[in-house]
């Protein structure tokens, strides 16, 4: 297992730092639902970074962890939905949210397989908009282009979460702690297309 | 030019003097103190804020903290020198003599509260309350008495706040009380996980801890439970001095972390877990302390 160095740390700083920093100031433009649902995303963000501070990549291998980080597509592919097509957020909230309830359950009832399907089903769905609805946006009807980094965030992290999990899967011949090495800055990309994508 | 040898002697000699004496002040503890003392200062938004009270209100705390630890190390150096930990410490090691430690230590606390005194006097009795119930109440009275010592010692941790508060209000009030709580639950975390780590040491020294006295289980959800209320107490105190509500957004996101830790090593205890608890306790104080001083600048 990679060990964790100051590198990897200072960057999990600015990691919390630049989220921190969202939940702090960049949010006054948003309704209170988009708000709560911003701050879930990037709070997760701001916990992870410092958990993987203190605890080291050896955070990365427990497997309820990506139940957790999981919330990251989720809550802010919901704070796409709320802001630019506010009618679908209840069904879209729904469907998340059985998704996201089942996915827990098999997690502590099903193999670790199944488990991984269904999150990986939870992930996927939230991640595929996550990318698709700020490209539909901006190429359709105009947002501004700067919400294209929201895309590239998601782009960013979904990868990562695939080669982590293909890794874990044994359809990699990547190793786990190459996957670890560039952990850090995929992480720090995607948290600061992020905030600049909905600094709007 | 022997003036000049003379000259570059003694400062050699002072920086040895310095290096010496510097463990003798545990300086992150110190330093953790002294933010709390300058976050609570800032938090009484005192309309005229001047460079002298500032440099005042940093230096008294520096010198009233650093000569009660050193007072403190004088007194413990017996049972210093029975835990690993702190066998090599400069007194128990025997680099540094007691007498000087003991002149050192009384010099910078007289000088601590008398500069204190200087700046308000109300301001000056909050730091001598810090300074005796350290060192009298805590250290001499009863930390090798009872496990419940750790409550005065949290009471004098409190105290850098309190003060800071009060010289930025000119007196004690609720929310200064509130902090003093925060930081009161908060050293529970600090004292109770090292008398876990450390237990043989202690063990050893012959000083009662709540792991001896009350078992691993119940000392661990005594600091869970302190942590998660130390974290409410500053939420609340956040609140009461009208913190904006992106500052509290952030303290209850990394409240629940707390929360999350402290549940894991309730129900999953280990000793990385335990730790963990720990260092991101600290990390939160130190984190709030910031937030606090920066969202009332």
């Amino acid at each position: 297992m990679r060990k964790i160095t100051v590198l990897d740390r200072i960057l999990f700083l600015i990691i919390a730092i630049i989220a921190g920093s969202k939940i702090v100031n960049g949010m006054d433009q948003y309704s209170v639902l988009s708000t709560g649902f911003y701050t879930i995303s990037f709070g997760v963000l701001v916990l992870a970074s410092i958990m993987l501070i203190l605890f080291g990549f050896e955070l990365l291998t427990n497997r309820f962890v990506p139940i957790v980080t999981t919330l990251i597509p989720i809550t802010l592919s919901l704070g796409l939905v709320h802001d630019y097509i506010p009618k679908m957020t209840f069904s879209y909230s729904v469907l998340l949210g059985l998704l996201y309830l089942i996915s827990v359950w098999v997690r502590f009832k099903a193999s670790e397989k199944t488990a991984a399907l269904v999150l990986a089903l939870v992930h996927g769905l939230s991640g595929m908009l996550l990318f698709v609805l700020p490209v539909v946006l901006v190429t359709r009807y105009g947002s501004p282009v700067q919400l294209l980094l929201v895309s590239l965030g998601g782009l960013i992290i979904g990868l990562e979460g695939v080669f982590l999990t293909l890794q874990k899967m044994g359809f990699l011949r990547m190793s786990l702690n190459t996957v670890f090495s560039r952990f850090p800055i995929m992480l720090l990309l995607a948290t600061s297309a992020f905030v600049s994508g909905l600094h709007i | 030019m022997n003036a000049e040898i003379a000259k570059i002697d003694a400062f050699a000699a002072l920086k040895i003097r310095i290096k010496l004496y510097w463990p003798l002040i545990k300086s992150l503890q110190t330093g953790l103190l002294l933010i709390t003392g300058v976050a609570g200062y800032i938090s009484a938004r005192c309309p005229v804020m001047t460079w002298q009270t500032f440099l005042g209100l940093v230096g008294s705390l520096f010198l009233a903290i650093s000569g009660s630890t050193i007072l403190n190390m004088v007194y413990d150096r017996d049972i210093d020198a029975k835990m690993r930990r702190t066998a090599h410490r400069p007194l128990p090691s025997g680099k540094i003599p007691v007498r000087d430690a003991l002149i050192v230590g009384l010099s910078i606390s007289f000088l601590g509260v008398g500069w204190a005194y200087l700046l308000s006097p109300v301001y000056a009795l909050v730091v001598f309350a810090g300074l005796f119930i350290d060192v009298i109440v805590y250290t001499v009275w009863l930390k090798r008495r009872t496990a419940w010592s750790i409550v005065w010692g949290g009471i004098s941790g409190g105290m850098p706040i309190l003060a800071g508060r009060t010289l930025g209000i000119g007196h004690i009030d609720g929310i200064g009380i509130l902090f003093t709580l925060a930081i009161l639950l908060w050293i529970p975390t600090h004292i109770l996980t090292f008398s876990m780590r450390y237990y043989e040491d202690y063990k050893r020294a012959g000083v009662p801890t709540f792991p001896s006295q009350y078992g691993y289980r119940t000392t661990r959800i005594i600091i869970a439970l302190s942590s998660v209320a130390a974290a409410l107490s500053i939420g609340l105190g956040a609140f009461a001095i009208g913190l904006s509500w992106g500052y509290l957004r952030l303290l209850s996101v990394l409240a629940v972390g707390i929360i999350g830790l402290a549940a894991i090593s309730i129900f999953r205890p280990s000793e990385k877990v335990n730790f963990g608890l720990f260092k991101y306790a600290s990390l939160f104080m130190l984190g709030s302390m910031v937030m606090m001083s920066l969202g009332t600048l």
